[in-house]
């Protein structure tokens, strides 16, 4: 065996032997004195539970205080209620620490790299913050102290999660404001079981009109969400709208003749966009808006109806047979360069841009399949002509054990402007303890070689087929 | 006289003799803890109760009120000393009972008669993580839970009851009961959350 590869073994075994005290305590674990099995399958997947519990306002569907081990600090009795409006609203604050810190090390091989394989120390640090401030407002923020094995260098980077939320004692109509993951997405990023690469959905911008939106992987805003549970509290309906300013995920490089011409137009984007003093693609004043709803059919209710009353399951709780089917809209508008008697000029609305999406999700006792398509849409004024992609996706997921999930998803890329790619992600994860995650992850990039639309490849790092064996723990 | 005691005594001693008992266990919807449900029992018609002679006591120690919650008959009197090192403001905005008894300090006493049926919750001016409840009864009969939720309402004279179960958080259950003789009854409550 490569000696090389024999170190990375090793080091893997230590970690597995060394981990003995290890215990999941990050925010809401500690709260409860639970396990993050309670409500992550591997985190920062969730089970049915863990849905439940974040549609329920970061709360114990069945009742949150009865689960509370470690009490809140009182701002006042609920009896003050009756004092309105001659006195605040009574409410309270964690009596725990909300922080959390979530930790990521990967060794990287990468045949097409200068070097191709290395460790990379710390990839990412995260420092997750996570509450409920009395019956009805919860919080949640995320700082990224390093990200990608760098400090993020501008605000935006390192504080990519800040939100608050005001949960309606019926969880039907709730409120987020602030910096969050739209509802607007195949798959949420943030929730993501395979870390190398993000959601074609979720990230990939449109290059020949220059729109780097992304949906995700955060936008500011307000959005507006709710659930109801399915007769017999099996299932149910999520339901969200928002607003919000719109998000850019930077400028994609181009590569090949075509990408070249991308490269050319995003050069003459950016210059415009300089002249108006921005760097990023959002400089009008429309704002962005989306809507859709989630349909669960089955299972454990949306609202964690048939939930346990007296303990938290920590056994099994990643089979939750049931059929979520989703949709969603969005639209935006961006800059854009627009053609006008002849002669290119800067359009701050010049694109209109639509993301519609649907997915049928399916839990089948110990195995998920998650099927989904979305359709991009940029619409450049005088461009004469619609720029359209089409991605499918299908993710497959399998717990082996509760402590060994294979996965597997591929994704498939088909634009009206140029040649269609695929992309498919194997992936093994091992829960050595319930917060140390050992992840085995491959990208293999099926393009053809004559492909000239490579830019999806920044999200790659720059290559097309990579490996990885990474290490994630939180506490 | 001598006979008209007697007399008295003796259908006093028949009264209890033929009083039923109630007993069951109360929860609540996903608490480990089931104490503080008051459990009482209300006759069907009404029969209102003369409110006891003796004034029963809602103290303040440690910056709690003591007991949290207070079942009582209508009319009962209540005193609030006060045996904190600090001073406390006891009031209630509650319409069963509207007061507000002041800033006093440690060794002082205040009382209230409480002359109307309802809820009445007791906040302190001073700290407002304390409260308490007193629940002003038309029925002699009622205890409070302990920690297991376990109850035992006894000397019921035989009649049509209404049994209800309350809770500072939780929906009150009632269930009509009737109480033939010696009998014992027995009742479980569970209660979910007013939200």
């Amino acid at each position: 065996m490569n000696r090389r590869y024999l170190c990375a073994l090793i080091l893997l075994a230590i970690v597995l032997g060394s981990s003995q005290q290890a215990s999941a305590i990050p925010a809401f674990a500690r709260k409860y004195q639970t396990s993050c099995s309670t409500c992550h399958i591997a985190y920062p997947v969730l089970n049915s539970f863990g849905k439940a519990f974040k549609a329920a306002g970061y709360r114990i569907p069945a009742g949150d205080e009865g689960f509370t081990k470690d009490e809140p600090v009182s701002l006042g009795a609920p009896a003050w209620k009756q004092v309105w409006p001659d006195s605040l609203w009574p409410s309270d604050i964690p009596g725990h620490s909300v922080a959390a810190f979530w930790l990521s090390s990967r060794f990287r091989v990468n045949k097409s790299a200068k070097i191709t394989n290395e460790f990379d120390g710390l990839n990412e640090l995260y420092v997750l913050a996570a509450g409920t401030l009395g019956e009805s407002f919860s919080f949640f923020g995320e700082l990224e102290v390093i990200d990608g094995g760098t400090v993020p260098t501008s605000f935006g980077a390192a504080l990519p999660r800040a939100f608050f939320s005001y949960n309606h004692p019926s969880h039907k109509f709730n409120v987020t404001y602030g910096l969050f993951e739209p509802r607007a997405v195949l798959t949420p990023t943030r929730l993501r079981l395979m870390r190398m690469s993000d959601l074609l959905s979720n990230r990939y911008g449109m290059p020949p009109t220059g729109n780097s939106f992304s949906l995700a992987p955060n936008q500011r805003g307000v959005e507006l969400w709710g659930n109801v549970e399915g007769p017999g509290n099996k299932g149910g309906l999520e339901w969200f709208a928002g607003v919000v300013n719109g998000r850019d995920a930077g400028t994609p490089p181009g590569a090949g003749a075509y990408g070249a011409a991308v490269s050319g137009l995003n050069s003459r984007l950016q210059a415009a966009l300089a002249r108006e003093g921005r760097t990023g693609m959002e400089v009008n004043s429309d704002k962005d808006f989306y809507f859709g709803a989630n349909f669960k059919i089955g299972g454990m209710g949306v609202l964690g109806g048939g939930v346990p009353e007296a303990e938290l399951v920590q056994a099994d709780n990643y089979i939750d047979n049931s059929a979520t089917l989703g949709a969603f809209y969005y639209r935006g508008q961006a800059p854009a360069l627009v053609t006008e008697a002849g002669k290119e000029i800067f359009d701050r609305d010049g694109n209109n841009f639509h993301r519609v999406g649907a997915k049928v999700d399916l839990n089948i006792h110990k195995g998920n399949i998650l099927y989904g398509f979305q359709l991009n849409r940029d619409q450049v004024r005088n461009a004469g002509r619609n720029f359209d992609q089409l991605i499918n996706m299908v993710e497959a997921r399998y717990v082996l054990y509760p402590w060994l999930i294979p996965a597997v998803r591929f994704e498939n890329l088909n634009p009206n402007y140029g040649v269609a790619f695929n992309r498919t992600t194997v992936h093994v994860s091992i829960l050595a303890r319930a917060n140390v995650r050992i992840s085995l992850e491959g990208v293999l990039s099926q393009n053809s070689t004559t492909d000239p639309i490579r830019d999806y490849r920044r999200y790659e790092g720059g290559n097309d087929r990579q490996f990885h064996a990474r290490l994630d723990f939180a506490f | 006289m001598r006979a008209t005691l007697l007399v008295l005594v003796s259908l006093s001693v028949l009264a209890v003799a033929h009083a039923g008992t109630i007993t069951g266990t109360a929860t609540l919807r996903g608490m480990p803890d089931q104490s503080n449900i008051v459990i009482y029992a209300e006759k069907t018609p009404k029969e209102t109760a003369s409110p006891p002679k003796q004034p029963v006591v809602m103290d303040q120690v440690n910056l709690a009120f003591v007991p949290h919650v207070l079942p009582i008959g209508v009319g009962t009197t209540v005193v609030f000393p006060n045996s904190d090192e600090v001073r406390h403001n006891v009031f209630s905005p509650s319409p069963a009972k509207r007061f507000n008894l002041g800033t006093y300090p440690k060794g002082a006493t205040r009382e209230v008669v409480f002359d109307r049926p309802g809820e009445v919750a007791l906040l302190c001016n001073v700290h407002a993580e304390m409260s308490a409840y007193v629940l002003i009864l038309e029925t002699p009969y009622f205890i409070v839970t302990p920690r297991d939720g376990r109850f035992t309402l006894k000397d019921l004279p035989p009649g049509n009851y209404t049994v209800t179960a309350w809770h500072e958080r939780f929906k009150p259950v009632s269930q009509p009961v009737q109480i033939k003789g010696t009998e014992s009854v027995t009742l479980d409550f569970r209660l979910t959350t007013r939200r």
